[in-house]
């Protein structure tokens, strides 16, 4: 953790002065530094080795050095008026290293409540999340989480919001100015630093939640179905500027999502959620290559993986009329999943 | 901003012409009800020979004092009872209950308790402006929005990072309306503790206006600089609010 984040900043000052304001231009060069230290050599399908259930070809402990984030044995569920609602049952999975991990699954799932798990906002009934190998036990520096909604504070300016964790980690106004400038460039909103939020559009003030996110230099980035509020169009363009930073930042990201689409853009590995209590049916990886681009999804691999996602889904929610044979019971579903994945 | 003065300029030709009318085709005398010249003229020659200056000041004294003293308190106990549903179910009874006494009722007590002097007018004062000021704090910071304050958690806040840059401010549009009906009460307030035993203030003046000198205009003179300074500390609330919340959209 000290060697990555001294590593960062200068990193992500060097990108930030590149022009920000076209997403789909070419995307900068990847951290590609910040990476190659923690990677060996010739790893160019890191979504196959992350899961510590897949042997794969890798060494146990190598496997772990690239292992950002372990979730095990998660479970949770919550007091309700009809008695106890188990949202979430056994969830076991891990993210590696400066990878993109999608959590899909149909709704009621609990997949915001497992985000929030592994952020540290809720604690789990059960089972433990470690980033780094230091277990996650409340609202934690090396995670920088952002909401559904934006959850901006209408009172503040574009650049004091994003630097409200700043602020609130009690850092002098000098290096909050300076790291807002940083984190609005970054996102291609220099010019609205002063801009309250309600003068901004729906996709800026999700933007902003992202910087403010960011603005501590987390490890780990949780998004909760950042897009849900957005139109398709915006949706679209907003993938893209979330791989733009994802590449400028050497983040690992997790992302809840509802759309497979956007999950198989994104991500190195979709985990499927199956309904309540939610648990893991499978792991599908996403063997496309970086950078993505929105035509990447024509390909065939991104149909293969989407179709795979759709019929683990499908799976999950026990309704599989075309594949009788493929109706895995809750029990074995994770395994067949990592089967799948490796 | 000149085009939103109009309407106001509009209402209060109607207003006068109207009292005018009034006087005219009832015949009033000016004993009854004065036309507005005849109070314009009483109102200025009490401003010019000192009648109403000393007395304004002193009822503007107690005002601000109450309004503060109360304020501050109410704002207190405002955050203390959202915090706390004890603090509510111990407090809460006493509160509603004192502000269910009218407080016409109360005056005299204070009066004999603190004296005929300033302190008891501001204490009428803030017990009347109290009551509005706590539940629109306790209202305010109760709805403060949930995903707010879960950010904030998120981003590792302090109880007292939350109170201080959350829910304060966050509430800030629901304690400044609580705080623009607290003012206008500590007018009277001030007024009623006057009555209650004093013999400084506009509302001594009124009593005297309509008592011993039966001086009818003078009495509306009065009135007219009372309900002035209300409308003034009112503006004054509400272009603080402008500057706190304005700009919220």
């Amino acid at each position: 953790m000290g060697v990555r984040s001294a590593s960062r900043p200068p990193a992500l000052r060097a990108a930030s002065s590149q022009p920000t304001d076209r997403p789909d231009s070419q995307p900068l060069p990847r951290a590609a530094a910040a990476r190659s230290r923690v990677r060996p050599a010739g790893s160019t399908a890191p979504a196959t080795s992350g899961c510590p259930g897949s042997p794969g070809t890798r060494h146990a402990a190598e496997i772990r050095a690239l292992t950002s984030i372990v979730v095990e044995h998660i479970s949770r569920s919550f007091a309700t008026p009809s008695g106890r609602l188990e949202a979430l049952d056994d969830v076991s999975f891990a993210v590696a290293e400066g990878s993109i991990c999608a959590l899909v699954g149909p709704n009621g799932c609990g997949k915001s409540t497992l985000l929030r798990i592994m952020g540290g906002l809720l604690p789990p009934d059960r089972g433990s999340v470690a980033i780094d190998g230091r277990p996650v036990s409340g609202p934690d520096p090396r995670v920088g989480f952002v909401f559904q909604e934006p959850r901006l504070l209408p009172w503040r300016s574009a650049a004091e919001n994003v630097a409200f964790p700043l602020e609130l980690a009690g850092r002098p106004r000098a290096e909050r100015e300076a790291r807002a400038i940083e984190l609005l460039s970054l996102l291609g909103l220099a010019d609205f630093a002063p801009a309250r939020p309600h003068q901004l559009s729906g996709g800026m003030r999700q933007r902003l939640a992202i910087g403010r996110a960011l603005a501590l230099q987390p490890t780990v980035l949780l998004l909760d179905e950042p897009f849900s509020a957005l139109d398709a169009l915006t949706r679209e363009r907003f993938g893209q500027e979330l791989l733009g930073i994802w590449e400028r930042t050497a983040t690992t990201i997790v992302l809840v999502t509802h759309s497979i689409p956007e999950a198989v853009l994104l991500a190195e590995r979709v985990v499927v959620l199956g309904p309540r209590p939610g648990h893991v049916v499978a792991e599908v990886p996403v063997e496309l290559p970086r950078p993505r681009r929105a035509e990447d999804l024509d390909t065939e691999a991104a149909t293969a993986a989407s179709a795979k996602i759709r019929t683990w889904l499908r799976r999950g929610e026990g309704v599989a009329p075309d594949d009788a044979s493929g109706g895995a019971p809750a029990g074995s579903a994770t395994d067949a999943g990592r089967a799948d994945a490796a | 901003m000149k085009r939103d003065l109009w309407p106001i300029a509009v209402g209060a030709a109607v207003f006068l012409v109207g009292w005018q009318a009034v006087v005219v085709l009832g015949g009033y005398p000016p004993y009854i009800l004065p036309d507005p010249p005849t109070v314009a003229s009483r109102l200025a020659r009490a401003w010019a020979d000192g009648t109403m200056e000393p007395a304004a000041l002193v009822t503007l004294e107690e005002v601000l004092l109450g309004f503060a003293g109360g304020g501050i308190l109410a704002l207190a106990t405002g955050l203390l009872l959202a915090r706390s549903r004890l603090a509510e179910r111990l407090l809460s009874p006493y509160i509603v209950a004192a502000q269910a006494t009218p407080i016409l009722a109360l005056a005299p007590l204070i009066a004999l308790w603190f004296g005929t002097g300033l302190l008891s007018k501001v204490v009428i004062c803030a017990l009347i402006v109290f009551f509005p000021v706590v539940v629109a704090t306790m209202v305010g910071i109760r709805t403060v929005d949930a995903g707010l304050l879960e950010m904030g958690r998120a981003f590792r806040a302090t109880r007292w990072q939350v109170l201080t840059r959350l829910e304060v401010p966050a509430a800030l549009p629901s304690i400044l309306g609580g705080l623009r009906v607290g003012i206008t009460l500590a007018v009277i307030g001030a007024v009623i503790g006057e009555w209650a035993g004093g013999d400084q203030g506009l509302g001594v003046l009124i009593n005297l206006a309509r008592g011993s000198l039966f001086d009818i205009p003078l009495m509306f003179a009065t009135l007219v600089t009372l309900a002035a300074i209300g409308l003034a500390l009112y503006l004054v609330v509400l272009i603080v609010e402008r500057r706190l919340v304005g700009d919220r959209g």
